[in-house]
């Protein structure tokens, strides 16, 4: 089953940012939409900022690809707002795209382009 | 917000469906916690990031753009969100390589289609080449707004005059402030004497300020000094751009070049450019100065007299201002200028104010054909669409997203329009050369009519805008119904009743209703141009020829002894019947044979003077003994002119018909005296193109002429005073040459005679009569032949679009008419079944189309001549005309509809 979804989460790589910052807003936390787009942009110091037309369309393709659900109705949360969770495969293909990120990143250090080189050991044999 | 609430509508259904609401939310929520406390720059720039994301939104989950990454590929392979692929412009290529096929496996179809849009679109483009030509097109003149022509107005009955008269205008221009020049132009003969021989040159005479006022400058050369428009000024002379390649190479040293003009030297200072050819077109133009007889005749407005209104006033400011120099000048010569009234009229609309209607009409009937084509076309895609029904619901069931799949239809139209600009463009090609070939001369600047880039432009928008509108709405048909229920339908499809059948029978109304409002306006004209014809014009005109000439000798006065020298000499030339002469003939063109038209005030001995002392008016004509025979007009009563009445005789005169209806009551003519002023007034004035010149005041009426329509077919007879050439001469006359073989076989002799009896003369202009006819009824024929070939294409058109529909609709119900027949269905009544639908369509599409002729034959009033705008004759022959046609189309799919064989027809499916 894991092989399963690692498998999908790859052929979905690279990400593009809009889909990878709302995975990571999900990542730590269910979320409605609004909550999404101030997440991302306290994550980002306010350089990355979500408009409601983006994110709502890539939440619905999102939610196709399985990627995210619709969260279980809680106790003290505004029941007509609708909350967003995510699913195995949205956290494996976020895991995914950053072990890539990673590895790029390492690639750089190799090519010192980055001041405090790491050994690129870290790359993984096989995603 | 509100913005963004109706951008939400650009979104797919299902997307705005389940997150349109909580999207606006989200924005609302967004902005009360942070957009509204930004500067005003940030809360715009937070409007218009919210509204660009949702159109990109919007772009990107219609056409499957990217969203997530490489996700939207795995899903686009899966066939989920879109057949092809990320990459739009792949798409677009798949689909054009798409739309092609389409095309090119119909055959039928495509060449249908684009033969009807193609002569839709030749026809507009024809049509609109000709607006563009002559109403469209700067005038070459600078600032051509601010000119106006200038034109005194007889208040009495409300005629305008050619221009103003030379005393009138120099007063015009002395006295307005709102006119920063005023000027005018005398129609002028030159003899030129080039190599010993002579030959006419056409000519104005400007007085001071012409160039200023019209707004030109020579292209070579300069213009006049203000000391050459005073009397003694120099000789010098202007040419035309024609004159200067034609007659001189385009020599530069044209200018200083001495022509001996009317026997006396000129100096060309200058050459004009091409376009120019103001008040019309001539070869010199020649400064005017104020001459000693210009005083005594002011009501003599014939000149072509032009103004250009100073920066800073407006037209009306000038016309008002205008008003009061009239009352002024009533005051300097009451005699002449008591009912005057001086008229400012834009020059744009002097020049093309009579041609805009009827281009515009054809313009207008032209597009209702392309309207038809239309229709046509989207008839057939409609029929198409029914029978491609399946396969698009098939791509559609395959995951191509309805989008998708209008993109393709629209494709398919482009290709479409493209192919039928191509025709049509070449259509055009013909077409201007047709109309520039039917044109009447009178209509300025047709010659120009060409195919350039404009009508380029505009045949591809027309052919693109049509071919759209044709495929647009079937192709929403089309994609729009449920993809199960098309699929279950099956083949047994009856479009009848259904919604895209319904549109079909509505566009072949459309198309039967136009067709019939362009027939009934074709037959109105056909009815009036029969009517025009049918009038007696009170002369002969076949076998006729008009020679105008010109005979003044150094100071100016008419050649007596060379007129009647010459009449001898061409009366004995074999072919020659008869030879008249005259100073004005009838149904001069002023093109090539100037009419000299001539109005002289005369009181009837005995007869109270009118109100305010002011005298009535008639036309003046001088003619010769010979004339009235010549030109096969009828002695009414008492004598023609004989031997009798000479330079030292009674001096008598002939009226017309009219003349006396008008001014003698109906009484007895014959005896009668009459007071004519006018002819009191000796000629001394430089140009040759004064009237009759003479000593007698006071005439007796010897004759009655019959009544001459002067001005062609539709004019009413006027009344006429004619005098004797004997008794007053006249150096520009027209010979009027009945000939017992075709006219223009005599031209050559004619001149040979004239050159025989003084080699300095030369012939002015030489044209049969009955090419003079032609050219009045010319703005007719071209008309009627352009709106003919309309109406003809639209019910042609019409009638294909009636026999597609019922074909295809017979095709579709062959199972049941086959069932039909299988029960025991006769084949009258199979026949009469189909007739009935399509009899039924043109019934209602008859009623609709005789609503708008009413309509139209409203609009088009003004060019109907004896003929009610609601003609019963055109009312009732052409719908049924109509009728005949669409039963015919009919007929034939319904005759086929009959003669199915049951077995065959159950078969078939």
């Amino acid at each position: 089953m894991t092989a399963e979804l690692q498998r999908r989460a790859a052929a979905a790589l690279p990400l593009t940012h809009v889909a990878y910052h709302v995975l990571l807003a999900l990542a730590t936390a269910d979320r409605h939409g609004y909550a999404i787009i101030k997440h991302v942009s306290a994550c980002t110091g306010g350089r990355v900022t979500l408009e409601a037309g983006t994110l709502y369309a890539a939440i619905k393709r999102m939610k196709e690809e399985g990627w995210i659900g619709d969260a279980p109705p809680r106790p003290g949360v505004d029941a007509r707002r609708r909350v967003y969770a995510i699913a195995d495969l949205g956290r494996e293909v976020l895991r995914a795209e950053c072990r890539r990120l990673e590895a790029m990143v390492a690639l750089a250090h190799d090519a010192k382009v980055l001041p405090d080189a790491r050994p690129s050991d870290t790359w993984p044999a096989k995603i | 917000m509100l913005v963004l609430r109706i951008l939400v509508r650009l979104l797919p259904r299902d997307f705005r469906r389940e997150y349109g609401d909580e999207l606006l939310q989200t924005v609302d929520t967004q902005w009360r916690a942070e957009g509204a406390t930004l500067p005003w720059l940030g809360r715009m720039r937070f409007w218009l990031r919210q509204w660009w994301a949702l159109i990109q939104a919007a772009v990107t989950l219609r056409a499957g753009g990217r969203l997530l990454g490489e996700a939207d590929r795995a899903a686009a392979v899966r066939g989920r969100h879109f057949e092809m692929g990320t990459n739009v412009l792949t798409g677009m290529g798949n689909d054009l390589r798409h739309a092609l096929r389409g095309l090119v496996t119909r055959p039928g179809f495509s060449l249908v289609a684009v033969l009807t849009l193609g002569l839709g679109v030749g026809a507009t483009a024809t049509m609109f080449s000709a607006v563009n030509a002559v109403l469209l097109r700067p005038l070459p003149y600078q600032d051509a707004a601010e000119v106006v022509v200038l034109r005194q107005l007889d208040t009495r009955d409300g005629s305008l005059h050619e221009g103003v008269s030379a005393a009138n205008l120099y007063d015009v221009a002395a006295a307005s402030q709102t006119l920063a020049s005023a000027s005018f132009a005398e129609a002028h003969g030159l003899r030129w004497l080039a190599d010993g021989r002579a030959i006419s040159l056409r000519s104005w005479a400007v007085s001071a300020g012409f160039f200023e006022a019209i707004g030109t400058t020579p292209q070579l050369g300069r213009a006049f000094l203000p000391d050459e428009y005073q009397p003694g000024g120099g000789r010098v002379v202007l040419v035309s751009h024609w004159t200067w390649q034609s007659r001189f190479g385009g020599d530069l040293r044209i200018l200083g070049r001495e022509l001996i003009l009317d026997g006396a030297v000129h100096q060309v200072v200058g050459v004009l450019p091409g376009d120019f050819q103001y008040p019309s077109a001539a070869e010199i133009w020649a400064p005017r100065p104020p001459q000693p007889g210009d005083a005594g005749r002011r009501a003599v407005a014939n000149t072509h007299a032009i103004g250009r209104v100073a920066p800073g006033f407006t037209r009306v400011q000038a016309q008002r201002e205008l008003d009061r120099v009239a009352a002024d000048l009533a005051a300097v010569d009451p005699e002449a200028n008591a009912n005057m009234a001086l008229r400012a009229i834009p020059l744009r609309e002097h020049l093309l104010g009579d041609v805009a209607t009827p281009l515009q009409m054809l313009l207008g009937a032209v597009f209702l054909v392309l309207m038809i084509a239309a229709a046509n076309v989207a008839g057939l895609q409609l029929a198409r669409g029914a029978s491609r029904s399946r396969e698009i619901a098939l791509r559609g069931a395959l995951g191509a997203s309805s989008h998708r799949l209008l993109r393709l239809v629209v494709l398919e139209s482009l290709l479409l329009a493209a192919a039928a600009a191509l025709l049509g463009v070449g259509l055009a090609q013909l077409g201007t050369s047709l109309v520039r070939m039917l044109a009447p001369a009178s209509i300025p600047r047709i010659e120009a009519l060409r195919i350039d880039g404009t009508v380029l432009a505009f045949a591809l928008l027309v052919a693109v805008a049509s071919a759209l509108a044709a495929g647009i709405v079937p192709a929403w048909r089309a994609v729009r119904p449920s993809l199960q229920a098309t699929l279950a339908a099956g083949s047994r499809g009856s479009t009848r009743g259904s919604g895209a059948g319904r549109l079909r029978d509505r566009l072949v109304i459309a198309e039967i209703a136009l067709a019939l409002m362009l027939l009934v306006g074709a037959g109105l004209l056909v009815r009036s141009f029969d009517q025009v014809l049918s009038n007696d014009i009170g002369f002969e005109t076949a076998h006729r020829l008009a020679v105008q000439v010109w005979a003044y000798d150094e100071n100016h006065r008419p050649q007596v002894e060379f007129f009647a020298q010459s009449v001898e000499k061409i009366t004995a030339l074999p072919g020659v019947r008869a030879v008249g002469l005259t100073t004005s003939l009838p149904l001069a063109d002023d093109q090539s044979i100037l009419s000299r038209r001539r109005m002289a005030r005369f009181t009837v001995e005995g007869d109270a003077v009118g109100e305010g002392g002011t005298m009535p008016v008639a036309q003046l004509a001088a003619i010769d003994a010979g004339y009235p025979r010549a030109l096969g007009v009828v002695l009414r009563m008492g004598r023609i002119f004989g031997p009798q009445d000479h330079a030292r005789s009674t001096p008598v005169v002939l009226v017309n018909e009219a003349f006396v209806r008008h001014h003698l009551a109906g009484g007895e003519p014959l005896g009668r005296r009459l007071h004519l002023p006018d002819l009191k007034v000796p000629a001394v004035t430089k140009t040759a193109m004064e009237g009759p010149e003479t000593r007698g005041a006071v005439r007796e009426i010897v004759g009655v002429l019959a009544d001459v329509r002067r001005h062609g077919f539709e004019s009413e007879p006027q009344p006429e005073i004619y005098v004797s050439i004997a008794q007053a001469p006249s150096a520009g006359l027209t010979f009027v040459i009945e000939t017992a073989g075709p006219p223009a076989e005599l031209l050559r002799p004619v001149q040979e005679a004239l050159r025989g009896v003084d080699p300095s003369q030369a012939i002015w202009a030489a044209r049969p009569l009955e090419e003079l006819v032609r050219e009045r009824t010319r703005h007719r024929s071209f008309t009627l032949a352009l709106l003919l070939s309309f109406a003809g294409l639209a019910l042609t058109l019409a009638a294909v679009g009636i026999y597609g529909l019922m074909a295809f609709s017979v095709a579709q119900r062959t199972n049941e008419l086959g069932i039909r027949r299988a029960l025991g269905g006769q084949t009258a009544d199979i026949l009469g079944l189909v007739m009935q639908r399509g009899l039924r369509l043109a019934a209602i599409g008859i009623g609709l189309g005789l609503v708008g002729a009413v309509g139209l034959a409203r609009l088009l009033r003004g060019m109907l001549f004896g003929v009610a705008p609601l003609d019963p004759i055109t009312f009732v022959t052409l719908p049924l005309l109509v009728l005949a046609v669409a039963a015919l189309a009919t007929f034939l799919p319904a005759h086929k509809a009959s003669r199915v064989e049951p077995t065959v027809a159950l078969r078939a499916d």
